[in-house]
């Protein structure tokens, strides 16, 4: 099963929930044979699961896209390439072309239409996978290199490299998405089989809850359910939420200075309060039975 | 007109918070403008209560539609695509995913038959309100969409022309989080940023990795610590780093769960909170004043 | 012959000068003599990236004969540069009297006139 985390709020406690559940189902699992449980963090421009991890890494991958190099001695100067250009990387000044790396979206579009051929591709690398384990508990991470723009083709070639066509029923994977609702979160979601929301009971956490819970509903359609994280005065606008759009609140973690302090120092809340280790392990077994036969009556 | 960016890199470690509180604190002093460069989550107006005096369309780019009047069902689309856009369908046909589609118009020049069009995509919208600090200039994108930075851009331009045509004296943009194009669209221009960090190992990890974004802009960058005394070791550190990389720390803000409470009243939490607390806030307005 | 003068509004030879050169919403081209103008809509004013290259593109491709405006972005340096393009610094003042200090030699170039253009990844 494929799991992703996410929020559209940052801070919400994505990472906190994806990494305590992730590491509790690995250790429930343990002892099953031919059982994976992996946590993928695809936060790629931030990526903090490994904090809390504290994975051994053994793999690395680099992403890379194609650039173009333009050959001087066989430009004629025709202009195709700077007129096909829609992120305006190309340009033709006092008879020389001029290509801006920086600009480029590496969509090949003026090396298919050169009439010269005078455009070739060369690679480049744009982030870097990583792969590893922390006990049982499988781990894999993309990092984007500063000065890129676009985090998304990272978190395609991450989950591309781990999680196969067709996944194995003893396969657990779980999804650390980045904040926020555009591109790089529909990305994440894209092929899962569940959404788990973290929210906050404050008019932030239920403003963002509602562009992600849209998002689901617009774009995937499948069974989502919610988790709120500092949990304590305010829940009520959640619960409200909740019942209007019929999403089940599966847990909450209230706000707790103990637990701040936990996670400033990058301790799982399963190590630092092993009560917590029953409860991330309700939360497993309620998405499973979601999945096996539809919503819960709460 | 000074332009002062708000960014943290980590999520959640009290940007708006603090912007909102400065909104509140510089508007008392002098003319602001206001811009909430946190597109895809845009929670400054939660704050400052906006009433919408124009809206916009985002328009954000073009993406390519196949007419399947004229479609040929060659492939060639597929095979030039090189952001896994289109897709082949079980009757043979050709269709474009939207979501996936970068608008670089390659398969519309490379298609045999001319069967693809251009179309423009609205993302999203934006708009111009009144509120009681200063105009806010603020977004919403459609989920699921992308280009944030050129909506950052678009929110920018219109504030700084307004900010500009009124004569104001701070132009406040309450920034993304992350280090990527919407960051980078919010950091153009900018006289300062103001970095909000916390003791964490999550903060210190992307305070170091959104530093590295203003020092490429070459912005003047500052410090501010909010739940600073969550863990003393961690801010000790980074207060070390503040000197060691010419960032000055502007103040520190207690772990208060007042706070947090203050903030679902809807109001800048200066407005609420009781002056023990405020005046961490006012301290760091003081401090701004000096340095800009 | 042509200059190129980015406006932030369109006032015939009222319009204010922008300081702005790649995302101003309007371009005067303008001779310098006869002060015949036309003003229109920048095509660039739009565009997701590379706005500064596009706009000193579309002034190479109008073969414009000079360029006058406030800042000027890297990229567009780099491409007015390679087309060894005369760019002048806009100091303050009305589009009549940005013309005259033009005409009179006054304006300081962006461009040093020695070094070679070097200019973009080739």
């Amino acid at each position: 099963m494929i799991i992703t985390v996410a929020s559209g709020k940052g801070g919400t406690g994505k990472t906190t929930i994806a990494t305590n559940l992730a590491r509790t189902i690995a250790q429930a699992r343990k002892a099953e044979i031919e059982s994976t449980t992996w946590l993928i963090d695809c936060d790629v421009e931030a990526p903090n699961a490994a904090l809390f991890i504290h994975p051994t890494f053994k793999k690395e991958k680099k992403v890379e896209r194609l650039l173009p190099v333009i050959h001087h001695d066989q430009c004629a100067g025709h202009g195709v390439c700077v007129d096909v250009c829609e992120s305006n990387a190309l340009a033709i000044a006092g008879g020389k072309t001029l290509f801006f790396k920086e600009l480029c979206h590496a969509c090949g579009s003026c090396v298919l239409n050169c009439p010269e051929g005078a455009i070739r591709e060369t690679s480049e690398m744009i982030g870097l996978l990583q792969q590893g384990s922390s006990d049982s508990l499988r781990f894999a991470q993309g990092i984007l290199e500063i000065g890129f723009s676009s985090p998304t083709p990272i978190i395609r070639d991450l989950k591309k490299w781990i999680i196969p066509q067709e996944t194995q029923p003893n396969s657990t994977y779980i999804l650390d998405a980045s904040p926020g609702t555009a591109c790089p979160v529909v990305e994440s979601f894209r092929g899962a089989d569940f959404a788990l929301l973290v929210t906050e009971p404050t008019p932030f956490g239920l403003h963002d809850l509602k562009l992600v819970a849209e998002l689901i509903f617009k774009e995937f359609q499948i069974p989502s359910g919610i988790v709120i994280n500092k949990s304590g005065r305010g829940d009520e606008i959640i619960e409200q939420f909740a019942v209007e759009k019929d999403i089940p609140i599966l847990m909450r973690v209230p706000l707790s200075r103990d637990i701040a302090e936990a996670y400033a120092i990058g301790t799982l809340l399963v190590d630092a309060f092993p009560q917590y280790k029953a409860k991330f392990n309700g939360l497993h077994k309620k998405i499973s039975e979601i999945l096996q036969k539809g919503l819960p009556k709460q | 007109m000074k332009q002062i960016l708000v960014i943290s890199g980590k999520g959640g470690t009290g940007k708006t918070t603090l912007s909102g509180a400065l909104a509140d604190l510089a508007s008392r002093e002098k003319q602001i403008v206001l811009a909430d460069a946190d597109v895809d989550a845009a929670n400054l107006e939660l704050l400052l209560e906006p009433e919408k005096q124009e809206t916009f369309s985002f328009n954000a780019g073009k993406t390519a539609v196949i007419d399947q009047d004229i479609c040929t069902f060659c492939g060639r689309c597929e095979e030039v695509c090189r952001f896994e856009a289109v897709e082949q369908k079980e009757d043979g046909s050709y269709i474009i995913i939207e979501s996936m589609c970068e608008g670089c118009l390659s398969c519309v020049h490379q298609c045999p038959v001319e069967a693809i069009d251009v179309v423009v995509r609205k993302s999203g919208e934006w708009h111009r309100s009144l509120t009681l600090y200063g105009t806010l200039f603020h977004a919403l994108l459609y989920p699921g969409e992308e280009n944030s930075g050129k909506l950052v851009t678009q929110i920018k331009t219109a504030a700084k022309k307004y900010a500009d045509d009124n004569n104001a004296d701070i132009l406040l943009i309450d920034g993304p989080p992350g280090i990527g194009c919407p960051v980078t669209a919010a950091c153009q221009g900018v006289d300062a940023a103001i970095i909000v960090s916390e003791p964490t190992v999550s903060g210190r990890h992307d305070l170091k990795r959104v530093k590295q974004v203003t020092d490429f802009f070459h912005i003047p960058s500052f410090l501010v610590l909010n739940k600073s005394d969550l863990n003393l070791a961690i801010r000790d550190e980074l207060i070390d780093l503040s000197k060691t990389t010419d960032m000055p720390l502007l103040g520190e803000i207690p772990y208060e769960e007042r706070i947090i409470y203050a903030q679902a009243q809807g109001k800048p939490v200066t407005q609420t909170l009781d002056n023990t607390i405020s005046k961490y806030f006012s301290d760091i307005w003081e401090k701004i004043k000096n340095h800009i | 012959m042509q200059i190129a003068i980015p406006l932030s509004d369109n006032k015939g030879l009222e319009s204010s000068i922008s300081t702005v050169f790649a995302r101003c919403p309007f371009y005067m081209l303008i001779d310098p003599e006869t002060k015949v103008f036309t003003i229109e809509e920048n095509p660039a004013q739009n565009a997701s990236g590379g706005a500064g290259v596009k706009a000193s593109q579309w002034m190479i491709d109008k073969e414009v004969a000079a360029v006058i405006c406030g800042n000027l972005g890297p990229k567009a340096h780099d491409v007015l540069s390679a087309a060894k393009m005369p760019t002048y610094k806009f100091q303050s003042g009305s589009i009549e009297e940005t013309l005259t200090a033009y005409n009179e030699n006054k304006l300081t170039s962006f461009f040093e006139p020695n070094v070679d253009a070097h200019a973009g990844i080739q």
